[in-house]
């Protein structure tokens, strides 16, 4: 079952970062019911994740001082940064930052279609 | 690629007014190539791995797509590829199981850019269904509004449920192919929309059922033809008709813009058909009291589904020309 990319599991519970809030974003439900045939969520992986951030060109620059983040890439044309950093914190940074960023998630992952 | 394949999708008519691909670079991400089948010899001028497992395929997948757009008929003419005389930028991004990361994609697609490439074949998907906000679809409406490439992406096989269309096929810029059989019925397993933000996709259907495609040394991903050939299937092979169709044009039309091209694809499309199975399903079971709101559902989301499964039609190669011909006539004037 694919993940979804927005949630994460944060002191017991699921959070969804597109929707801040305890329950799920829109997407969620809807992308793996269609997909599984359950509204269930995988659980989210542990250990350090690889995810991207979408901010301003500032903000991506003080986030990348952040000692939690171990950045990975920076992609500046579409103001997007990769970096790695556990599920806890990640969760803590996106309550710290909620008005200034656009876009917290985790990488994709993709495949070739056959 | 047939040549049956190229009549039907009315390749063959721009061939015979000297549209053979000349001169336009089609960048490949995806799974390397073999460079010593005798159809991509030559064909192949920069090749990138960005996998660490070197550049040969070791899957099949991408040496077929090259040769769906590229292949020079070495061994018969009638299995030429769409845009022959072509000239291809590989670069290779998976796994020896097929995995990609995000990150790598879009160095791939960077580095593409950077070597010149007027359009990109991208037969590689995300698990997760997406709204198109995700990095890898923002670098695709990147390359298209601020670069000029074109990336023409598949649509994946996740289908027949809609809510299908993973990263990039979701970008609002790419050209996302779904799959139709030799009939232009849609194959079940053709990816649907709409996106989760509610835009029509996938744009376009192309053939993707037994193509005859070049085969890479000793990979067995496909229903084995013979050595050098075999028959591949669904949107990742449907993908580079579209893509041929492109390097077609973009040489006919070399000032067109990719927002132009697009259009003249898309609008020229002949009608593709919903398989009748997928339309039966939708049907709920049960007592005959049923049947009048069945009907009427059936009826209601008959639209919705064409619309979001097979775009606007199956793609016409001549009639894609004819209506970039009139558009770029309508500019001038």
């Amino acid at each position: 079952m694919p993940d979804c990319i927005y949630h994460f599991q944060y002191r017991g519970k699921n959070i969804c970062l597109s929707a801040p809030s305890i329950s799920p974003c829109g997407a969620c439900p809807r992308a793996s019911t269609v997909l599984t045939g359950s509204g269930e969520f995988k659980p989210a992986m542990k250990g350090r994740l690889k995810f991207s951030i979408q901010a301003s060109e500032a903000v991506l620059a003080t986030l990348a001082k952040d000692p939690r983040l171990e950045a990975v890439k920076s992609v500046p044309h579409i103001e997007t940064m990769y970096a790695t950093a556990t599920e806890e914190d990640i969760v803590e940074m996106k309550m710290e930052n909620q008005d200034k960023l656009v876009i917290f998630a985790k990488a994709l992952p993709f495949r070739s279609v056959k | 690629m047939t040549h049956g394949i190229c009549r039907r999708l009315q390749v063959t008519r721009l061939w015979s007014l000297g549209f053979t691909g000349k001169g336009i670079l089609v960048g490949i991400v995806g799974t390397g190539i073999d460079l010593s089948h005798p159809d991509l010899e030559g064909r192949v001028v920069a090749t990138k791995d960005l996998s660490g497992q070197g550049i040969s395929d070791d899957i099949g997948h991408d040496t077929a797509i090259a040769g769906i757009i590229a292949a020079k008929g070495a061994k018969n003419w009638r299995l030429r590829g769409l845009a022959y005389e072509t000239q291809l930028v590989i670069a290779k991004v998976t796994q020896f199981d097929g995995s990609a990361e995000e990150d790598v994609l879009i160095d791939a697609l960077e580095w593409l850019a950077s070597q010149g490439v007027q359009v990109i074949n991208f037969s590689i998907t995300s698990d997760c269904v997406t709204d198109g906000r995700d990095p890898v679809s923002r670098e695709v409406n990147y390359l298209v509004e601020k670069r000029g490439i074109a990336v023409v992406c598949a649509a994946g096989n996740y289908g027949p449920a809609h809510y299908t269309i993973g990263s990039p096929g979701a970008a609002e810029q790419a050209i996302t192919v779904g799959c139709v059989n030799n009939q232009d019925v849609l194959r079940l397993a053709s990816s649907r929309g709409p996106t989760l933000d509610g835009r029509v996709k996938p744009d376009a259907v192309a053939p993707g059922e037994r193509i005859l495609c070049p085969r890479a040394h000793d990979t067995r991903s496909c229903d084995i033809h013979s050595d050098l050939y075999g028959f591949f299937d669904l949107t990742s092979i449907a993908t580079p008709h579209v893509a041929g169709i492109y390097a077609l044009l973009r040489q006919a039309f070399p000032k067109a813009t990719p927002q132009q091209l697009k259009q003249a694809i898309l609008g020229s499309c002949d009608p593709a058909y919903m398989p009748i199975v997928s339309r039966i399903s939708s049907l709920p079971s049960g007592s005959w009291y049923r049947i009048h709101a069945a009907l009427k559902r059936f009826f209601s989301r008959k639209k919705f589904d064409e619309r979001h499964s097979v775009g606007y039609g199956r793609v016409n190669a001549y009639r894609a020309y004819l209506k970039l011909k009139e558009l770029m006539n309508v500019g001038k004037t």
